[in-house]
């Protein structure tokens, strides 16, 4: 699904050249969780821009169902990312001035599912998600558990390929970051490939596979 | 996907309501002031235009004399439009117009007095757009007694008869038969004719000489073949006169001509037909009028911008969850549309509340119902959709290159972006603030110079009442009158005029200094005064006498000079000297001697130079009667100076005006023009703080943290406000060095228009400057202090 050949990236001004990420040589396959782990600075949540597209690598292949992603201009990755990839953030980012039921539809609206299909699927993510109650409230009015919800129902409703998922669990309390973390086995399982970002080796532990990296290297993959 | 466009839109407005109300109102204000000003150049500059051909017609003008002191008059001699079509290949046809302001028509047992009726050439229908809604336009004024009357006046005089066939009787001895019925004429017009009679009747009815010596009763135009030039017609005009006349006094008059669709805009000639503006006026207006919504713009693009930067985490979100650049170019491009409608929307109520007084103020009430055509319309799609695009497109350009990646992170300081644009454009903003109270400053200075100078008259305490038609007998009546005035108490000085300052209509003579060639001409204006002439006036007089009763020759050879006229005529001992006045009528050329010198007086406005003046003594040409009485008895005295005259003069009317009121009207439209500046300066400020106001409050919000940080190291409330206005003061000071000499240069230019006028001064720019720095101070300063007083610990409390 992924393969990364000798990615690297950098940020250089007149003087230095700053490395966030050396020689990654990474291979995803379809239906895999897996862990990125590693100290701050590391490069784990570039090394996810990267896979998600919003990021562009220095150097080094990316081919994603074996597209060149490095050869392809904005309007093409636009369109691959929307149509394969959701997102997962740390801090949730929803969009404040909408409501519940408004951020779910967002996706699709950009998608350009028409107005019923759209209803239907949201109707069912809420329900999905059991968070139909919750559907007229704006993001400030939730917890923050229940954004993080939101949020990955978000990420799931236009039925991506691949979810990537930066600290999910990160601005929660543990019980919170438990059940976040049993829905994204629970995705996975049914056919999800999901790359996640983390701290914690107990979360880490839901995936099949960790990468540690360590000053942008890679420094063990199993 | 609109929708959902619509709902973040309208939900951002709600929720930075502060934000929104600044943005929104600040734009309304701004575009209201402009439209204001827009829809009445609009109709200024439309004068004229219903005339068809009016790109072909000029009106052919008298100037008298050379120089300095020359005047134009509006119309010309009877014998001058005929011979021009005649003799002049580029003319194709003249009509001339002959108007009578205060007409008594009557029909049947109506009868009205009017102020529109037109003596015309036949051939006026074929030339001008005057539409016939019945009569035959190619024949109507063949018939010397024929006449063609307005809509409304056939309304007014036969109801809903036909009035074609029907008898109008002109001065209750001529009869006239109706033979076409015209629309009525529109207000934009200069020649506004109600009534068009043919003016082959006005030769016996008004005892037209067909003379080529008398002047400025004839509005003649000229019907010009097309590709004629207009550049040479003066001269040729010129040797058309000398070619008839055989005169080489031919050198004293000249011609000017005007394109008809210029005439609304050449003020200053005598005689004129409808009401002209000058042209510096409107194009200040314009200017006005687009620096005001410049400054609304700058204002909405700022504020725009710099809440635009905070949501550059949405601008992210929306990129992460799939939405092109396109789309958010889009989104915001709308959103600034929305703006601009709902600011739309209050101009529009501002300027339903605001034009009918505006309007009435320039005496253009008719405006307020007929703003609302194409043009307006046109204007105000215009500005909206100007608005949006250049208010909408820095945002939606700028923020959709946002990587979101960057955004998300929160690397991108939100509103550090763009500031340095947003510094331009308040510097800008303020510019134009200030720019606008110089040049309001300046005005008013200009017109309280005007009103506190020494005139070298006194204008208070005099009465004018106006002499009818002169005819014999009312000059016969003019000492019995007279007499009976200075019995009444409180009368103090009566004089007989010609002319009095500020009243137009002087008469110009040419004479010459006795011993000189013949060749050598001066044109002299001259006024018809009586021995208490200077008194009444309180004229001084620097050497030589008065006009005495004492030397009874006085009455027939002494004249006056003012200082200019001795100038003028390069008299070095001007008393004794002897003038020679020509005349045309044989024996009547006359040798004056000159008594006295008076010192110069402000005849006409300020805008002209004192030309020299000639008084001299000739009851037979007076006009007026001027009156110098004990002003706070004046009603008392008035109805006194009535009785007495309707006993005298039974039948006429009696007419009376006060001097300094007549006065005071001739810089009625320097008046306006700054009342009009000062409340657009007002207006640019105002906005302009409303920006100021809502960067502030935007800088404060994104530097809360940092001045709970300040507050809790131990800053005081004074220092975090100095903090806050260190910027902004910046920024108005640059703005004054912007404006200063920008408003240098058109004050002066303005300045110029006035042959006696005051100094721009620097305190005007100081001041103005200091205004607008005051202002934006306490702009800053109230929401600094608000800021600065709040509890630290709520402030961090975000983090």
């Amino acid at each position: 699904m992924i393969k990364l050949t000798a990615i690297e990236k950098y940020y250089e001004n007149r003087v230095i050249k700053t490395f966030v990420l050396r020689n990654i040589n990474l291979e995803v396959k379809e239906g895999e969780f897996i862990s990125v782990m590693g100290p701050s600075g590391s490069g784990k949540t570039t090394l996810l821009n990267i896979i998600g597209m919003l990021d562009a690598p220095s150097n080094g292949e990316y081919y994603f169902f074996d597209e060149p992603v490095h050869k392809m201009n904005e309007k093409k990755l636009t369109e691959l990312h929307k149509t394969y990839i959701g997102f997962v953030f740390q801090s949730y980012h929803l969009i404040d001035e909408l409501t519940v039921y408004e951020n779910l539809e967002t996706p699709l609206l950009y998608q350009k599912v028409n107005a019923n299909n759209r209803k239907g699927r949201v109707a069912e993510t809420l329900d999905r998600f059991k968070i139909v109650a919750k559907k007229d409230l704006f993001p400030n009015q939730l917890s923050g558990g229940q954004q993080q919800l939101v949020a990955i129902a978000r990420a799931v409703i236009a039925e991506p390929k691949l979810i990537l998922a930066d600290e999910p669990t990160g601005n929660l309390h543990s019980d919170q970051g438990k059940e976040i973390m049993e829905l994204l086995k629970e995705l996975n399982k049914q056919g999800t490939t999901i790359i996640q970002v983390t701290h914690s080796e107990t979360n880490a532990a839901y995936g099949n596979r960790i990468i540690r990296l360590k000053d942008g290297w890679i420094e063990k993959n199993a | 996907m609109i929708s959902n466009y619509l709902k973040v839109a309208l939900r951002n407005l709600m929720r930075h309501k502060t934000f929104s109300i600044v943005n929104i109102a600040g734009l309304g204000i701004g575009i209201a002031g402009s439209l204001l000003i827009l829809v009445y150049v609009v109709n200024q500059l439309s004068y004229d235009s219903t005339q068809k051909n009016r790109s072909h017609i000029v009106r052919a003008s008298v100037i008298l004399g050379r120089g300095g002191s020359s005047m134009t008059l509006a119309a010309a001699m009877p014998p001058l439009g005929p011979a021009a079509a005649a003799e002049l290949p580029e003319v194709k046809a003249a009509v001339r117009f002959r108007v009578d302001r205060s007409a008594v028509i009557s029909a049947g047992n109506k009868e009205f007095t009017e102020s529109a009726f037109f003596f015309a050439d036949s051939n006026v229908f074929n030339v001008f757009t005057f539409p016939l809604v019945s009569g035959n336009r190619a024949n109507a004024l063949d018939d010397p007694s024929s006449i063609v009357i307005s809509q409304s006046i056939a309304h007014k005089y036969f109801g809903d008869t036909d009035p074609i066939g029907k008898t109008l009787v002109y001065d209750k001895k001529y009869d006239f038969t109706v033979t076409g019925v015209m629309k009525d004429v529109p207000e934009n017009t200069m020649l506004r004719p109600e009534f068009i009679a043919s003016y082959s009747r006005a030769v016996e009815v008004q005892k037209i000489e067909n003379s080529w010596g008398s002047l400025g009763a004839d509005y003649t135009y000229l019907y010009l073949r097309r590709k004629a030039s207009v550049v040479k017609l003066p001269s040729e005009l010129e040797q058309l006169f000398i070619r008839n006349t055989n005169k080489t006094m031919g050198s004293l008059i000249s011609f000017t001509v005007v394109p008809l669709s210029e005439i609304h805009f050449r003020p200053g000639m005598m005689g004129e037909l409808g009401p002209t503006v000058n042209i510096t006026s409107m194009n200040l207006f314009s200017m006005i009028a687009f620096l005001v919504l410049i400054v609304a713009c700058l204002n909405f693009i700022n504020l725009s911008t710099a809440r635009s930067m905070q949501r550059s985490k949405e601008v992210g979100l929306r990129k992460v969850v799939g939405a092109g650049r396109a789309g958010l170019v889009w989104q915001f491009f709308g959103e600034s549309l929305i703006v601009t409608l709902l600011s739309l929307i209050i101009a529009v109520v501002i300027f339903e509340l605001i034009a009918p007084s505006l309007y009435s103020f320039f005496n253009a009430e008719a405006l307020v119902r007929s703003y609302l055509n194409a043009y307006s319309f046109v204007a105000l799609l215009a500005v909206v959709v100007f608005v949006a695009v250049v208010a909408g497109i820095y945002p939606a350009v700028f923020l959709s290159r946002y990587s979101p990646v960057d955004s998300l992170r929160g690397a991108t300081t939100p509103g550090s972006a763009g500031a340095t644009l947003r510094k331009v454009l308040v510097v800008a903003q303020f510019a134009i603030a200030v720019f606008l109270l110089i040049s309001t400053a300046v005005i008013f200075k200009q017109i309280n110079f005007m009103r506190n100078s020494d005139l070298g008259f006194k204008k208070n305490g005099v009465v004018v009442l106006n002499l009818p038609e002169s005819s014999s007998a009312v000059i016969d009546k003019y000492a019995v009158l007279k007499q009976a005035f200075n019995l009444i108490p409180g009368v103090q000085d009566v004089s007989g005029a010609g002319s009095l300052p500020a009243f137009s209509w002087y008469q110009v003579q040419d004479v010459h200094l006795q011993g000189e060639p013949e060749t050598k001409y001066s044109m002299i204006q001259t006024i018809a005064v009586d021995y208490d002439y200077l008194r009444t006036l309180h004229l001084e007089l620097l050497q030589g006498r008065d006009f005495s009763r004492r030397f009874p020759t006085d009455s027939d050879n002494a004249i006056l000079l003012n200082q200019s006229a001795v100038q003028y005529l390069e008299l070095k001992n001007p008393i004794g000297a002897e003038v020679y006045i020509p005349s045309e009528v044989p024996g009547k050329s006359r040798i004056m001697k000159v008594i006295g010198v008076v010192k110069d007086f402000h005849v006409t406005s300020f805008q002209k130079r004192m030309g020299p003046l000639l008084l001299y003594m000739s009851p037979a040409n007076f006009k007026y009667i001027a009156l110098r009485i004990d002003q706070p008895q004046s009603s008392r005295i008035i109805s006194a100076l009535r009785s007495a005259w309707e006993k005298i003069l039974p039948g006429t009317s009696f007419d009376y005006s006060f001097l300094s009121q007549t006065y005071d009207d001739l810089y009625r439209s320097d008046d306006k023009v700054g009342s009009l500046v000062s409340i657009f300066a007002s207006l640019a400020v105002l906005i302009g703080c409303m920006g100021l106001f809502g960067l502030v409050s935007y800088s404060v919000e994104r530097r809360t943290k940092e001045i709970g940080i300040r507050k809790v190291l131990g800053a005081s409330i004074s220092m975090i406000v100095a903090l806050l206005s260190k910027d902004f003061t910046k920024w108005v000071l640059m703005a004054n060095v912007i404006a200063w000499p920008a408003a240098y240069y058109v004050t002066n230019n303005w300045l110029a228009n006035f042959a006696y006028r005051t100094s721009v001064g620097i305190w005007v720019f100081v001041l103005s400057g200091v205004a607008a720095l005051l202002v934006a101070l306490v702009t800053v300063g109230s929401v600094g202090i608000k800021a600065a007083t709040a509890n630290p610990v709520e402030a961090l409390r975000y983090e």
